[in-house]
């Protein structure tokens, strides 16, 4: 059996306003995971980067 | 109709992203990422930039929070005065019910990113300056006393604390003084302009200290503040945080302050263009551009001349 729903309409400018909030929930979103993923990396491995760069520079050493 | 707004419950918002922005009163952010910045920079011992950026950041979005908060509160009076009445809320663009949760939201997402990032002393302050704008100010002093904008001067002031705790962990008298100068500012800057926008506030209910104790005290009391207020601009260079030119600048500014405000003392009551009350409040904005902005210039001048000329 067939059913006739109702939607909502939304007009062209209803449809343009929420169309502009997705995307700028999207761009915070995706903002935001950079500014969370490179926050981690310098809050947690300052070590870890240094560590890299000296044991480059004595493998370089090294090599020379 | 909704009773708080002039949206219809069961409309499709028609709100856009610039206007949530809006709810976040972009311009006074734009003054508090200032300050807070030049709080930042001046703190010794120097912060990682990436982490400065967002600590600068999370301090604008807890500063945008409280003004949301502040919008959520002033529904009522917003849509009275004509300077507010453009406002999202009373404007119609964003429902009021939205604007709470947007404001707690953002709020308490700000304090734990700083506080995460930095440290808690700084997370702690920004807590409590949305908790004193919001809720001290704008639930309380601004509609019970003409000491409002005195006591509720101190959430302006925080930023530059905040951006200093954030480097520093700590609490100093640098800090402090870039509070008080601030906050000594507050007073003279509002009441210069309530007294020539004092229609607006009397239909608002809004007790500014024009409308209650009258234009002669409150042209004295501006002028009381402005005398207390040049020293505090100079203090910097006293403490040795700031060098000659600051003082040199500040000294100078300090005295034009005085000046305006000396005209605005003796500026007539029967006065209806109020020129001078005028002078001083835009002359009392670029007043504290100048200050912070010479202090930051000076600062960076100060630590990469160096570094450049070896």
């Amino acid at each position: 059996m067939s059913e006739d729903l109702e939607f909502v309409k939304l007009t062209e400018k209803q449809e343009k306003a929420r169309r502009s909030r997705s995307v700028a929930l999207a761009v915070i979103c995706f903002v935001l995971v950079i500014l969370f993923y490179i926050m981690t990396f310098v809050k947690f491995s300052p070590d870890t980067f240094s560590n890299w760069i000296n044991k480059t520079e004595n493998e370089i050493s090294k090599q020379q | 109709m909704s009773d708080d707004t002039n949206i219809l419950d069961n409309e499709i918002s028609m709100a856009e992203p610039r206007d949530y922005f809006a709810l976040l009163k972009p311009r006074v952010m734009s003054l508090v990422i200032f300050t807070a910045l030049v709080g930042l920079m001046v703190a010794p011992d120097g912060i990682n930039p990436f982490i400065g950026l967002v600590a600068i950041l999370c301090i604008a979005v807890g500063a945008g929070a409280s003004g949301a908060l502040n919008m959520w509160v002033d529904f009522d009076i917003d849509a009275i005065m004509s300077r507010t009445q453009s406002r999202p809320i009373p404007a119609g663009k964003v429902r009021r019910q939205e604007v709470l949760p947007f404001g707690l939201i953002l709020s308490a997402a700000s304090v734990i990113v700083l506080g995460i990032a930095t440290n808690w002393l700084a997370g702690g302050l920004l807590a409590f300056t949305i908790f004193f704008y919001a809720v001290v100010y704008s639930m309380w002093l601004k509609r019970s006393t003409p000491q409002n904008i005195v006591i509720g001067g101190a959430a302006g002031a925080f930023p530059p604390m905040i951006g200093w705790a954030a480097v520093t962990g700590t609490i100093t008298i640098e800090s402090i003084v870039l509070f008080m100068i601030i906050f000594i500012w507050t007073p003279p800057h509002f009441w210069a302009l309530a007294l020539f926008k004092l229609g607006d506030y009397e239909k608002a209910g809004i007790p500014m200290m024009p409308n209650v104790a009258g234009h002669q005290s409150t042209k004295l009391q501006i002028l009381l503040y402005s005398i207390v207020l040049a020293p505090f601009g100079v203090a910097p260079w006293f403490l040795g945080f700031a060098g000659i030119f600051y003082g040199v600048v500040s000294l100078i500014m300090g005295l034009i302050f005085l000046y305006f405000a000396y005209l605005t003392y003796k500026m007539s009551d029967d006065d209806e263009k109020m020129l001078p009350a005028k002078k001083l409040f835009g002359f009392s904005i670029f007043y504290l551009t100048v200050l912070f902005a010479v202090l930051l210039i000076e600062n960076l001048v100060m630590t990469y001349l160096p570094l450049i000329m070896a």
